[in-house]
């Protein structure tokens, strides 16, 4: 075997997995387009009393439905929507009769920046308080933190937000309490209506990612080949690194997928609580007004972002890990 | 008090905390929060939804927390408004339980074909972020309880079904369960004799995450305004209805806020020891 | 076996009064001296409990947490140990001593490959240049016949065999060149051929090298290959030591009597006894000798008065004070092997083959591989890890459905499946299997254990089947005391016990047992070996005895079919197997056996010595 030989046919393999991940990641989300497409359109609710009210005339109603496409049968529905997707028309949004793109597409920047700097704070500060407490396991440190952690995880997005809210922005009032700003400029502009969501965020989702890296390292810590490494002299600090904490590398890049997976969803309710313009908000405001177009874009498009996520994190554990790396 | 004692206090009293006394301050914060709503009701002072001041009014000798955002008691709507939460939560919980033990188990025993299929609906569901699901659900059953309680069900039993299906295949190759097998043991007998009662341990740690998340997503449905509608009384509900107020009358968003907090930490306090205390056994 | 050794090698360990003690105050090391010289292999056998490792911890200067050292003084290359702080030891370690633990594939780092395992204790030593790092790392991995290859040099520890990485550990601990090397139990869990090609890089270890290796394990026949001089603990305390040929051809305490009657050696095939009791914990110990309770020489002082450690001639010692009451070399009862089976097949497994369809290459576990039983018989299937014996026998009794061929039983062709087959098959053919820790439902009580399946399979009524279950619960010897209890309140052995009971208690015609003695200690093992030759007399059952280990099977077995990658290379009346085998993998693997018997052979270099 040649070098070069070897050199491609090494890379192969990963070329080879990376797509075949890719490849079925679409077909889920494929999968879940028509999930939403059947849940939203099949169950029971009705638009029509939503949109116009109940005391709508039969006509007025059926002019909705035509209107709508809703009297079309369903797989030519569900084909026109596909299909339009691809082609980056995502429907016409009901409320503010404009397409969904241009309204989405500013408050999906918005909602990205206010994601980003949570997420910029959180890995750090987690996997930071993570190793820490994982590599002094049982210690009265550990324990302290273990306890805080815990009261955080159990508090709920609103919860914090309200309360921080209150009390930054009411009685001490050196944070706005609520994030108002034209959704086009974007938030970059005053960043002081970044903060309390953010630290909302973070403080929220921390204690989840700081508990997930402190058992993978605490487990590596334990382990019989830190046992022999310091049994045979090596010295503390290089079996921390190299030895534990090297280790808890796969278990903690998992935890920066749910912590992103998660930051999806906090996202929502948190620009609830600030009215943060964003594409939470915009998605909950369609819930209230039953707005189909823009709930089925945005749900399809947050679950292939969720979904991406996910691939890309397989990937990374697979690539980081010598023995998933040579079994491909 | 100097610095150093002060540290050394907070220390012992934190490690203290830690070992078997969080418990008990769990055990007791959750009983309060689930006994005022429970109770609530009965105690009634005025009725929750009657017009009985102006609107974001301080607390007065009549009325103890003042008024909410449109002029109603808002200590009697605290007091109604723990009910439908928990009640909600606990439906959920053990729909998602009973179902989520039944299609992890059985997943878990017959590997094969129906396993997968088992699985591979979990999976899909399981894709979906939460709050998305939740969403996607109330624009297509309307907003309301039975919504954010079927969502609620919805979005928790894939994660069930996982964490049985782990259990039950950790259990089920194991020699003494083989071992049943070849004596002729099988049907719901086996399920009951063999299986559940060695995943007991598992049910106990997940039941209380179960009630934990789904206390979590109801409370955040109705502060969405998905779930119980006005005029109802609810604490979730009772946040984002009385936030524009927020300078005015801190009270409708603290008290509720406090509350909810109080119930989602302290039944995860509960669950915590629960499942670390099974896993000495 | 390296020479004799010199006594004018330098002492490089030196252990004198070791006292460890548990926190609540019991004793798990009770008074240990001995030496080791350098270039000397100096065994330190016991059972779970003896506190060897304990010992051999404490020579690295680490207590595991709950222990301190009570006691003594222990001397590293001249070095005294006590007193040091943990900062000083640590620094020690790796350069004056070394560790390798029992478990090969766990002690090494997963994400490192071989040249950064090997080469790290140098790492620290900022005054080793590069060249001489590379170097030392090849010469230790030469050491313990490992190519130094840079192919072989990149690979992760998970790419390589149990017997390579075990080598790999071993050549970490000596590349800074310690003056001594400890080994846990280096060869546990490593089949018999790896076993025999590790022991063998041990031994030139010493020769070459001149380092002192401490080699503790539990498996007695190990030593009579790879040790110069033996130290066997029981429960804390040194209770014989010598030259390794004299302990162990001509044990002189009651204990090694004991465990020399319970090991099993196949060229010297004797019926196996088994040391009657258990081991008493640390806190539980008598004052007197520790041995007292379970021993037959006993007398009254026995109990009070601790014996001291007496000279035997040759440097052999022995604490014992009954000692001269025995003769001085050990007879073992020739074994006597029924032959009694009836001339007709009740078992015959026709041309079954198992296959796992993986995602490269389907997993062929068994190959076209037949065999039969007859009533009455006790037929031996051995190999080692991977042969596919185990998938042999639940194969059979359907727990792993075979992808061709048929099983016939009583001339009726069975099911692949255990949940097709009719009661009456599931009640003929029962299984007791390898692990007794896991074999009985935790959650159930002894007697309904052991009663349920004669209330399903038998449809006894609860009373009757409670009643069966006594009767059979006396059969294995299980006390009364215990039928009440629950299996996690129940020691190893009895659980097996308790294991047979359950399988018999459907009477089955055929018993099926995988491995069951492997996770039980040799003490142990032999009762249980016994305990079913008693019972496979008494009741007729004809049996299908699954096994690594030849010299256990040499006793028990009128038939011997051996296995090696899902295939039968040999088969045959036991006697000629294993006098007279003809497959070339049966010679092979006879060869490598440890047996006690066999210390004093001249030196053989090579024969079953395959270094892979």
């Amino acid at each position: 075997m040649t070098r070069s030989g070897g050199a491609s046919g090494r890379r192969h393999p990963i070329a080879a997995y990376i797509a075949k991940r890719i490849g079925s990641g679409l077909l889920v989300v494929l999968a879940e387009a028509i999930v939403v497409f059947a849940a939203v359109s099949f169950l029971p609710g009705n638009v029509v009393t939503a949109v116009l009210g109940r005391s709508v005339s039969p006509q007025g109603a059926a002019l909705l439905i035509h209107q709508l496409g809703l009297d079309k049968p369903w797989p030519a529905r569900l084909v026109t929507w596909l299909a339009g997707f691809l082609r980056g028309d995502l429907g016409q949004s009901l409320a503010a009769h404009e397409s969904v793109t241009s309204l989405a597409a500013p408050r999906l920047i918005n909602s990205t920046i206010l994601a980003l700097s949570a997420l910029v704070l959180l890995i750090p500060f987690a996997v930071g308080v993570g190793a820490y407490t994982g590599v002094r396991a049982g210690h009265w440190a550990d324990r302290v933190l273990s306890s805080v952690t815990l009261t955080l995880i159990a508090t709920p997005e609103f919860v914090m937000g309200s309360l921080l809210a209150y009390i930054f922005g009411v009685s001490l009032h050196i944070l706005p309490a609520v994030s108002l700003f034209d959704p086009g400029t974007g938030p970059l502009g005053e960043p002081a209506v970044l903060v309390l969501p953010v630290v909302t965020l973070v403080l929220v989702n921390f204690g989840y990612s700081a508990r997930i890296v402190r058992a993978g390292v605490a487990e590596s810590m334990q382990s019989e080949y830190v046992k022999m490494a310091r049994l045979n002299g090596i010295p503390e600090r290089r079996v921390v690194w190299r030895y534990g904490l090297r280790n808890a590398l796969a278990p903690s890049i998992q935890m920066l997928a749910l912590t992103a997976q998660y930051l999806i969803g906090g996202v929502v309710v948190v620009e609830t609580v600030f009215q943060y313009p964003g594409v939470g908000l915009l998605l909950v405001d369609s819930a209230g007004t039953r707005d189909i177009a823009v709930i089925q874009a945005l749900a399809v498009v947050l679950a292939a972002i969720y979904i991406g996520v996910n691939i890309a994190t397989d990937i990374t554990i697979t690539l980081v890990t010598p023995r998933l790396r040579t079994s491909l | 008090m100097s610095a150093a004692s002060a540290s050394r206090t907070l220390i012992s009293y934190v490690s203290r905390w830690r070992s078997g006394r969080v418990t008990k301050v769990g055990v007791v914060l959750l009983v309060a929060v689930v006994g005022l709503a429970l109770i609530g009701p009965l105690i009634n002072t005025s009725s929750p939804t009657a017009f009985l001041g102006a609107p974001l009014s301080p607390p007065s000798r009549d009325l103890l927390l003042g008024t909410d955002i449109l002029g109603r008691d808002l200590l009697s709507r605290v007091l109604h408004g723990g009910i439908t939460l928990i009640s909600l939560a606990v439906l959920a919980s053990v729909a998602g339980t009973i179902v989520g033990v039944s299609a992890g188990v059985l997943a878990g025993l017959r590997p094969g074909r129906t396993g997968q299929v088992i699985m591979r609906a979990v999976d899909l569901l399981l894709a979906f972020p939460a709050i998305v699901l939740l969403l996607v659900l109330a624009t297509g059953l309307g907003p309301g309880p039975t919504t954010v309680v079927i969502a609620a069900f919805i979005i928790q039993l894939p994660g069930a079904a996982r964490v049985y299906r782990a259990a039950t295949l950790e259990v089920a190759n194991l020699p003494y369960v083989e071992s049943a097998r070849l004596r002729g043991e099988h049907g719901l007998a086996f399920v009951v004799r063999e299986i559940l009662p060695n995943i007991a341990r598992t049910l106990a740690a997940d039941t209380g995450n179960r009630f934990t998340v789904s206390v979590l997503l109801i409370a955040s449905a109705n502060f969405l305004g998905l779930g119980l509608q006005p005029p109802a009384a609810d604490w979730g509900l009772m946040i984002s209805e009385n936030r524009p107020g927020l300078y005015q009358q801190p009270l409708g968003v603290i008290v509720p806020a406090v509350l909810i907090a109080i119930l989602a930490i302290s039944v995860n306090m509960v669950a915590d020891s629960l499942a670390r205390r099974d896993e000495s056994l | 076996m390296s020479q004799r050794v010199d006594p004018s090698q330098p002492l490089a360990v030196v252990v004198e009064g070791l006292e460890v003690a548990l926190a609540t105050g019991g004793r798990v090391v009770a008074g240990v001296d001995f030496v080791a010289r350098s270039g000397e292999v100096l065994g330190i056998a016991g059972e779970s409990g003896s506190g060897k490792t304990t010992t051999v911890l404490a020579l690295l200067g680490h207590f595991a947490p709950g222990l301190e050292m009570v006691g003594g003084r222990i001397y590293i290359g001249g070095r005294l140990l006590n007193g040091l702080s943990e900062r000083h030891l640590r620094s020690l370690r790796g350069r004056l001593i070394s560790y390798v633990p029992q478990d090969p594939a766990s002690a090494l780092n997963p994400s490192m490959n071989i040249a950064g395992i090997v080469s790290e204790p140098l790492r620290s030593q900022s005054a080793v240049s590069r060249e001489t790092r590379h170097v030392a790392v090849s010469s230790a991995l030469r050491a313990v016949d490992l190519p130094d290859t840079p192919r072989f040099l990149r690979l992760y520890p998970h790419q390589l065999s149990g017997g390579q990485q075990q080598r790999v550990a071993i050549a970490m601990a000596m590349v800074r060149e310690p003056a001594v090397l400890v080994l846990d139990e280096p060869t546990t869990g490593l089949d018999v051929i790896t076993q025999s090609s590790v022991l063998g890089a041990v031994e030139r270890l010493a020769d070459r090298t001149g380092v002192a290796i401490i080699y503790v394990t539990h498996d007695l026949s190990v030593l009579s290959e790879v040790a110069d001089r033996v130290m066997i603990m029981y429960c804390g305390q040194v209770v014989e030591e010598g030259p390794v040929a004299d302990v162990l051809r001509n044990p002189r305490h009651p204990y090694s009597r004991g465990l020399a009657r319970a090991l099993p050696d196949l060229h010297h095939p004797g019926t196996l006894r088994g040391i009657p009791g258990t081991a008493a914990g640390p806190t539980e110990r008598s004052i007197g000798c520790v041995f007292v309770e379970r021993c037959d020489l006993a007398v009254p002082q026995c109990s009070t008065v601790r014996p001291a450690l007496e000279v035997l001639d040759g440097g052999h010692l022995v604490r014992c004070t009954e000692v001269h009451r025995l003769a001085p070399t050990l007879e073992l009862s020739e074994v006597n092997r029924d032959s009694s089976a009836s001339e007709r097949d009740l078992l015959a497994v026709n041309a079954i083959s198992v296959r796992y369809p993986t995602r490269a290459q389907p997993l062929i576990a068994l190959r076209a591989v037949s065999l039969s039983v007859r009533s009455h018989e006790v037929v031996a299937v051995v190999g080692q890890s991977g042969s596919g014996k185990t998938t042999l026998a639940r194969a059979i009794v359907g727990l792993t459905p075979p992808s061709d061929g048929e099983i016939v039983f009583d001339n009726q062709v069975l099911s692949r499946l255990t949940r097709r087959r009719t009661p009456q098959q599931l009640r003929d053919i029962q299984f007791v299997f390898q692990n007794p820790y896991l074999a009985l439902n935790p959650r159930r009580r002894v007697r309904s254990v052991v009663a349920r399946p004669a209330q399903l399979l038998r449809a006894l009524s609860k009373r009757d089947a409670y009643r069966e279950a006594d009767a059979l619960l006396d059969l294995v010897r299980v006390p009364q005391a215990l039928r009440d209890r629950y299996p996690w309140q129940i020691s190893g052995g009895e659980r097996q016990r308790i294991a047979i009971a359950q399988a018999l208690a459907t009477r089955p015609r055929l018993l099926v047992c995988d491995e069951i003695t492997s996770a039980l200690d040799v003490s142990v093992q032999a009762a249980i070996v016994e305990l079913l030759r008693d019972l496979q007399h008494r009741l007729g059952t004809a049996l299908l005895f699954v096994s690594h280990d030849l010299g256990l099977v040499a006793n028990i077995a009128t038939r011997i079919v051996v296995l090696h990658n899902g295939e039968v290379v040999e088969e045959g009346p036991s006697s000629q197997v294993l006098e007279d085998p003809q497959d070339a993998y049966t010679k092979e693997l006879i060869a490598s056996a440890p047996s006690a018997s066999q210390t004093a052979s001249p030196e053989v270099p090579g024969e079953g010595r395959t270094t892979r």
